[in-house]
């Protein structure tokens, strides 16, 4: 349940950063939303390759490393993503598949190679911190939801206009999820660049304490079929003293990927053979 | 560090490393690395130092130690990787400390043994995994376990067989699987070992008829440890795949697989001296009486006629294999697997064989010499404990799908021919009369070895549902299971309908590095019962550290209740490269 989350993670996040290029200013928080969610429709490519490394750093500086890959692949309902893990070795030959949908609960398989076996998993890992990362499936399952249906989950209003973020500037958004129920956070705060669209900080505060929980912070963008492209996500967990960071080494749009990658054969027969290395 | 077993079934520690490289990165490991060489080397000097002063049990142990510090050496991610290829694996070094302990038995295994059953030294198993892609259609894999097993029974080293049931030694090489799987399209076409890993829920699966499994220590990794006992079969097995994008009420995927199994390969059980070896299946008794023989028969000796037969007998219990189903006599499979969103739904079929147990008593020494109108007899038996094979067929169906937070699982099976277990030592209690004339009648060349059943065939239905609730860094599972037995038969361990109830909690600490799981087996009918908590350490992302405690309870003559003296400690070291 813990590896599905994390693969969604990436898939989401890396989804939502997919920008297109630079359109006429914004004048409310949510009027600046709507174009975030435009320019990430027009330029979501059909299909994705990601080879990431992550990270984890514990609080004493000691870190795990997990290689993954991910594939990904819209459809008219929704998308189907999996992710087969490389390292560490406890880890090698797990597989996660998703299907991630607009309106319901997405389904979640994962395969445990020591078993053999596929095992469906409950969406309540919402809820729940990915494993050992600092990334969680609420996390950017709420981060997709304000991009994609900001209308829906809350309010937004802009509390500065102009704030540097390595070097881009960028207007910054508080927003407020509505209802207690769908989120453990009572607010983000958003660092958006309307230049090239792109989001490049998050702030996630805890809806019982107010108190600042999270930071997310995108950066080391490159352009891939003219689409600016995150390779670095670096979560810290401000309570824990604990972050994580994703490193994309590989990333590929467009790959005409096919049906059969996303089924339980494939997760059981592991990844296509990937040219290079990490 | 290559490492060697000599003739005399001795592991011998001239290991070389095959792993890492200078300038490699992740420098704490490279400094690990000559830390450990150069305690790995003082440790196998000890060891030798060690067995030479104070026998056999320890130099292994310490032994041991030293080839498991040998592989925190390396630093690579894999064993070894090239182009499509690689070759992973992990190392486990396990400890098992029985609740009956005698540390007498580790330094002198000469000690007699009659009060601690199947005593275990420290075990070592070294696992490889090989996989291949030679070609974009031709996948192969392979799995195998060099393991030391912890018993002294058997102080002989091997490559494990396919046709022998009753094959536990100290050391051995087995091949679970290895196979070569060739995809062309929709289709799949496996050839060689392979495991049939059929069933959703965990631990008492129906459906997961297949594989066999080892049963030297069955509980080791939990209930869940069921399933990590299963190895591979030959078999040729055909997989179609079927592909829906664009109708929602079709299932997505559909998945048809069967499979030819040649030959039918029996589980493997512990020898009669282990600890796991069951106790129903097990007789050392004496019996003593007198028997009046059936009206109208009569036994005549010296010229006389006797009516009643007495005395005494001891009867000791050993164990023989026996040749399975060759190929006159395959095996067949089938599952059918479907998955929408929101639900998973799969058929099975398979129509092949169980092992099951079966006894002979078979007359030892003997005197005979009548006493008045009594023909009594003075006499030790072998009860010979053998494998058997029955025809078995097993059809069933599982479902999963999510209902709200909850993860739910369902499974059943209806089974033909199925094999229950009989009490032995109830059997030979209640039949001491008919033992003894058996006896008597094989000692006067009347009647050959007598027959005495362990197991029966009988038809039932199987089923279990389980539910999961994950909550932050809680783990819930609970599930039920229920054994109906459709055919009357007295004298079963088994009751003729039983409810298991199975609850797991799990929780994670300290960043998801800490993880403990306390699980527990109660039968509502027959009352035994089973509790095993873990704790399990990930010191790296390669080291785990597992400690843990069994506790078996109930009436001795069931399934659980008859391993209720087998309570123990155990630590588990997991080394993965």
């Amino acid at each position: 349940m813990k590896r599905g989350a994390l693969a969604l993670i990436i898939v989401l996040l890396f989804a939502t950063f997919v920008a297109a290029p630079r359109t006429s200013r914004a004048e409310t928080a949510q009027q600046i939303l709507d174009q975030l969610k435009a320019a990430a429709q027009a330029r979501a490519p059909h299909d994705s390759f990601q080879k990431g490394i992550m990270t984890i750093y514990s609080p004493s500086g000691y870190k795990r490393v997990r290689k993954l890959v991910t594939y990904a692949k819209g459809y008219p309902y929704g998308s189907k993503d999996i992710t087969f893990f490389l390292a560490p070795p406890e880890l090698k030959g797990v597989a996660v598949l998703n299907w991630t949908y607009p309106d319901r609960e997405d389904d979640q398989w994962t395969y445990f190679p020591e078993t053999e076996r596929v095992r469906r998993i409950n969406a309540n890992a919402q809820k729940q911190d990915v494993g050992d990362s600092d990334f969680s499936y609420e996390d950017t399952k709420l981060f997709n939801d304000v991009v994609a249906h900001s209308h829906k989950l809350g309010t937004g209003k802009i509390i500065k206009e102009r704030d540097m973020v390595d070097g881009a500037p960028c207007t910054v958004i508080e927003f407020t999820p509505h209802a207690k129920d769908v989120t453990q956070y009572g607010k983000l705060v958003l660092w958006v660049d309307k230049q090239d669209w792109t989001i490049r900080k998050i702030e996630f505060y805890d809806r019982q304490t107010g108190r600042l929980h999270k930071v997310l912070t995108v950066s080391d963008f490159v352009n891939i079929n003219g689409d600016p492209t995150p390779q670095k996500l670096e979560m810290v967990n401000k309570e824990a003293g604990t972050r994580t960071v994703l490193r994309f080494v590989e990333i590929r749009y467009n790959q005409n990927l096919s049906d059969e990658l996303f089924t339980q054969r494939s997760m059981r027969r592991g990844p296509p053979v990937l040219p290079g290395s990490f | 560090m290559e490492c060697a077993v000599d003739k005399g079934g001795n592991v011998q520690f001239r290991c070389s490393s095959w792993l890492g490289s200078p300038g490699s990165d992740a420098d704490r490991e490279v400094e690990k690395t000559a830390k450990f060489r150069r305690y790995s080397k003082a440790i196998v000097k000890l060891a030798r130092a060690a067995r030479r002063a104070v026998g056999f049990g320890v130099w292994r142990g310490l032994a041991l130690a030293a080839f498991s510090l040998a592989f925190f050496a390396s630093p690579a991610e894999a064993l070894f990787t090239y182009d499509s290829w690689s070759v992973d694996g992990y190392y486990d070094q396990i400890i098992v400390v029985p609740s009956r302990f005698y540390w007498q038995q580790y330094v002198d295994p000469s000690l007699p043994n009659d009060e601690l059953k199947g005593r275990e030294y420290p075990s070592g198993f070294l696992n490889l995994e090989t996989k291949g892609d030679p070609t974009p259609w031709l996948h192969l894999y392979s799995f195998t376990v060099f393991g030391e097993d912890g018993t002294a029974f058997v102080p002989r080293c091997q490559v494990y067989g396919y046709t022998e049931t009753f094959q536990h030694t100290m050391c051995g090489l087995k091949f679970e699987e290895s196979y070569a799987e060739m995809t062309f399209g929709p289709l799949d076409i496996k050839l060689g070992l392979q495991k049939f890993p059929w069933g959703v829920l965990d631990a008492f699966a129906p459906n997961d008829v297949v594989d066999p499994q080892e049963l030297y220590d069955p509980f080791l990794a939990g209930l869940a440890g069921i399933r990590y006992s299963e190895f591979g079969i030959p078999a040729i097995q055909f997989g179609y795949q079927i592909l829906n994008s664009t109708h929602e009420y079709l299932p997505a995927e559909t998945t048809i697989q069967a499979a030819y199994i040649p030959i039918f390969v029996p589980s493997r059980f512990p020898n009669v001296d282990e600890r796991w070896y069951p106790t129903t299946a097990q007789a050392v008794v004496t019996t003593s009486g007198q028997a009046t023989l059936p009206a109208g028969t009569t036994i005549t000796f010296d010229g006389r006629s006797f009516n009643a037969v007495g005395g005494s007998l001891t009867t000791t219990t050993v164990t023989r294999n026996a040749s399975p189903p060759g190929l006159d006599q395959p095996s067949f499979a089938a599952r059918l697997a479907s998955h929408w969103s929101k639900v998973d739904v799969e058929g099975y079929y398979y129509y092949g064989f169980q092992t099951g147990l079966d006894a002979l008593n078979r007359l030892g020494t003997y005197t005979i010499s009548p006493i008045g109108n009594v023909l009594s007899a003075i006499a030790t038996s072998d009860l010979v404990v053998f494998p058997f094979f029955e025809r078995f067929q097993s059809a069933g169906g599982a479902i999963s799908a999510p209902v709200g937070p909850i993860g739910l699982r369902g499974e059943f099976a209806v089974q033909h021919n199925a094999l229950f277990s009989k009490d032995l030592t109830s059997l030979v209690n209640e039949e001491a009369s008919t033992e003894v004339i058996n006896l008597v009648e094989q000692a006067l060349h009347i009647a050959g070895p007598g027959r005495i059943p362990l197991m029966i065939p009988a038809d039932a239905v199987q089923s279990g549902i389980a539910a999961d609730y994950a909550f932050e860094t809680w783990y819930f599972e609970f599930q039920i299971n229920q054994s109906n037995i459709m055919t009357n038969q007295t004298g079963l361990i088994e009751p003729k309908f039983e409810t298991r109830l199975i609850p797991t909690i799990s929780k994670s600490f300290l960043r998801n590095t800490l993880h403990l799981t306390v699980s527990g087996l109660y039968s509502l009918q027959a009352r035994y019962w089973f509790f095993e908590p873990l704790l399990a350490y990930d010191y790296s992302d390669r080291l785990t550290i597992t400690v843990g405690g069994l506790m078996l309870g109930g009436p001795l003559d069931t399934v659980i209740g008859q391993f209720a003296g087998n309570d123990e400690a155990f630590v588990r070291i997991r080394y993965s490269f």
